[in-house]
């Protein structure tokens, strides 16, 4: 029992080290991901030109992921003409669902630049617990913010955020 | 005191971490979760009594990088035994992911642990499924190389992970990979995009003593060395895809193939077409003889060097997913699966599109002959044996308006329970389902949302079902309330009340809490688990029935 109450006591502190780190940028890692040709790309090459950049994780069997994507998708537009912003969007579909990311894709008409990562190369890289996981990448290709879960409405906080960025402001106030 | 020291060091390696994510000195990433439960005593839905009544999972992956170099563990610990329904072996806590990387222009080397994908996964896929307790990590040495653009080569020498040992088997392979609009991109490619790869993959396994399970008095001559090969093809033009696979395993008789000397084969074939508004693949497969892993003895969900796709949909809904799943036999499948998606054109001028997802998927055995010898039987090659399983679904997503969304799923379902969960009864079990589910979010108002879901599933009772506790129909019923995007609380039940046996017909309520703070999610929970097998992508797990107080946390960093 001591043990354990040790455990849980270095975690606790990993977390509280997690909530100082997530404050702060990094850089963007680097691992192989495919296209939906099957062709294997470098995320070292994912860039938006120094206009701001949302990765987002999902599942063709996620709900919440379909649905945060799914209401994106509405205001997408709006949202690239205002900013600039580009959504890259990172399957973590297995080799069972590879073959209908595309179909799933073209089918909602979803315009994303979307990949596949169906042995968690990226997704292990970028530390993802679970899907969806959307984080939020500035022009010079450092993550800035990040975000786990989704329900309706949290687009619009996302779009605050992508506005800040392309508008060169500090995130640090809500 | 050994623990205690650990624990204490990693609180300071945790403090250190704050110190070390200047640029100069590298970055430190990583994630953690914990998965608790206490448990109680709940004979009605069988449960069985636990000496340790408190469990915990937990891990913390940390990930280091400067520049081209990078390294990384994880830390496991379940203690004092693990959940329920894990592997009992995993008792312990330690280290058993340690790496260390570098990329040097083309070429990047990796030593320690890693997980690897070769194609389709049909001769070589090593990864986890940390919900499923699954990790069947590589250890040894892996080179990646490209000589050229375009060529992509991966050799490594390694042993899997078994829990806190490692497999008896050595296991060589390699991999190379051809993009020709990257190796030749002076030639005019049009829409064409042609990938071509191979694998090879081998077993070095020291001999031993096995008998003949059909004449026990004799010993079996078994091979120290089993090889196996694919060749892979992947093709587009504009919006059509075509990637096929087929893989060849020489003689591995196992535990899984009752020691026969037949090779194996496997042969994977998807084609997909889409355009805006509209996406269609179909896929088929067919596989004899392919169980591949790193010990010649191994069963269950251990030591699998290979990944069979499974055919057909991924359903999540609770009760499609979890009352009668199919699971992969990778000693003899045929199957296919079509699957379309497609969203109302613009042009019906309806305010809210339409998406539509029709789904079917047949799985069934080869059609074979026993040989009467250790070749164990020959098989036609596009016959259907006895079917596994059968899924008919169509999923229909609707906005009613601004703040209501709708989602409506029915499913057909047919399976052989005893073929599937190749449990010990003689008599095939046949079921035939019809599934409901109704999907209902609606926003309040702004950061409040609430979310029903209703399920029903409607099935004859059977006379002898393999699992006495799932048996006729089930209900299901869920609320949850979002306040984004901090908190949530979901109530659900599910009844079966369509359970022949009255005393079965079982109420399995749980409620759960939990806060969501940018990338820490921490919940718990209260209520009932039902017996039944968990699958989570193609892997499945038999998990008991538990009633108890269950708490999670993860977060990322």
């Amino acid at each position: 029992m001591k043990t354990l109450f040790l455990s849980l006591l270095f975690l606790s502190n990993s977390v509280t080290v997690s909530f100082v780190i997530a404050q702060k940028q990094y850089a963007l890692p680097t691992a192989d991901v495919q296209d939906l040709k099957g062709q294997t790309v470098s995320t070292g090459t994912l860039s938006n030109g120094g206009k701001p950049m949302v990765i987002s994780f999902w599942a063709t069997w996620c709900k919440p992921c379909i649905a945060e994507l799914s209401a994106i998708h509405e205001e997408y537009e709006t949202w690239a003409e205002e900013t600039g912003v580009k959504l890259v969007a990172i399957s973590i579909d297995d080799q069972r669902n590879v073959a209908k990311v595309a179909p799933f894709v073209n089918g909602r008409g979803w315009n994303y630049e979307v990949y596949c990562d169906p042995n968690g190369n990226f997704k292990r890289a970028m530390s993802v617990n679970t899907v969806p996981h959307t984080f939020l990448v500035d022009g010079q290709g450092n993550i800035v913010w990040q975000h786990n879960a989704y329900n309706p409405g949290d687009e619009a906080h996302l779009f605050e955020m992508i506005e800040k960025v392309a508008a060169g402001k500090p995130l640090e106030s809500k | 005191m050994k623990n205690a020291i650990l624990s204490v060091g990693l609180f300071g390696l945790g403090s250190l971490l704050c110190a070390q994510t200047k640029p100069d000195y590298g970055e430190i990433h990583g994630n953690v979760g914990i998965d608790a439960q206490y448990y109680l005593d709940d004979p009605a839905i069988n449960t069985q009594p636990v000496p340790d009544i408190f469990r915990a999972n937990s891990f913390l992956n940390l990930v280091y990088t400067r520049g081209d170099f990078r390294a990384g563990l994880r830390y496991e610990a379940y203690m004092p035994k693990p959940l329920l329904g894990f592997p009992v072996a995993f008792e312990g806590h330690g280290i058993p992911f340690r790496y260390a990387g570098y990329t040097l222009g083309r070429l990047d080397i990796t030593a320690g642990n890693f997980y690897e994908q070769f194609g389709n996964g049909l001769i070589l896929r090593s990864y986890e499924e940390r919900a499923l307790g699954f990790d069947n990590a590589l250890d040894g040495i892996r080179l990646k190389y490209q000589p050229v653009d375009g060529l992509r080569l991966t050799g490594f020498i390694a042993r899997q992970r078994f829990y806190w040992q490692y497999s008896p088997g050595n296991i060589k392979g390699f991999d190379a990979e051809l993009t020709l609009r990257e190796f030749l991109p002076k030639v005019d490619w049009k829409k064409w995009n042609v990938i071509v790869g191979g694998s090879f993959v081998s077993r070095y396994q020291p001999g031993q003593e096995i008998a003949n399970p059909d004449n026990p008095a004799n010993l079996l001559e078994i091979p120290l060395n089993v090889g196996s090969f694919s060749g892979r093809l992947n093709l587009g033009y504009g919006g059509f895809q075509l990637n096929a696979e087929y893989a060849y395993k020489i003689n591995d008789p196992n535990a899984l193939n009752r020691f026969i000397y037949k090779p194996g084969t496997a042969a994977y074939v998807s084609a997909a077409y889409s355009t805006k508004g509209l996406g269609i693949s179909l896929q088929a497969k067919r596989v004899e003889n392919f169980d591949f892993r790193s010990d010649r003895n191994a069963q269950g969900n251990d030591l699998l060097l290979n990944f069979i796709p499974m055919l057909n949909k991924q359903h999540t809904y609770a009760l499609p997913a979890s009352i009668y799943p199919y699971a992969v036999q990778a000693n003899s499948e045929l199957g296919w699966q079509a699957d379309v998606n497609f969203t109302t054109p613009k042009w019906l001028k309806k305010k809210y599109a339409t998406t539509v997802n029709l789904n079917f998927s047949m799985v069934s055995a080869l059609d074979t002959t026993p040989t009467g010898d250790r070749y164990g039987y020959t098989s036609s090659a596009f016959d259907f044996g006895k079917r596994y399983y059968m899924d008919a679904n169509i999923e229909v997503q609707q906005a009613l308006g601004k703040k209501t969304k709708l989602s409506l799923m029915y499913m057909y379902l047919w399976q052989n329970q005893r073929l599937v969960q190749g449990q010990g009864t003689t008599e095939d079990n046949l079921i035939a389902a019809h599934i409901a589910v109704i999907d209902a979010t609606w926003k309040v108002a702004k950061k409040h949302t609430l979310r029903f879901e209703l399920q029903h599933l409607a099935t004859p009772a059977l006379q002898n079902p393999l699992n006495p506790l799932v048996n006729g129909s089930w209900a299901m019923g869920l609320v949850e309330y979002n306040f984004n995007p901090l908190f949530f609380a979901s109530v659900m039940n599910q009844w079966s009340y369509g359970n022949p046996d009255e005393k079965k017909q079982i109420q399995y309520p749980t409620a759960m809490v939990g806060v969501t703070l940018k990338t820490t999610r921490i919940s718990v929970g209260y209520g009932r688990q039902r017996e039944g097998i968990i699958c989570i992508g193609g892997v499945c797990r038999q998990v008991p029935a538990s009633n108890g107080l269950t708490f999670s946390l993860m977060s990322s960093f």
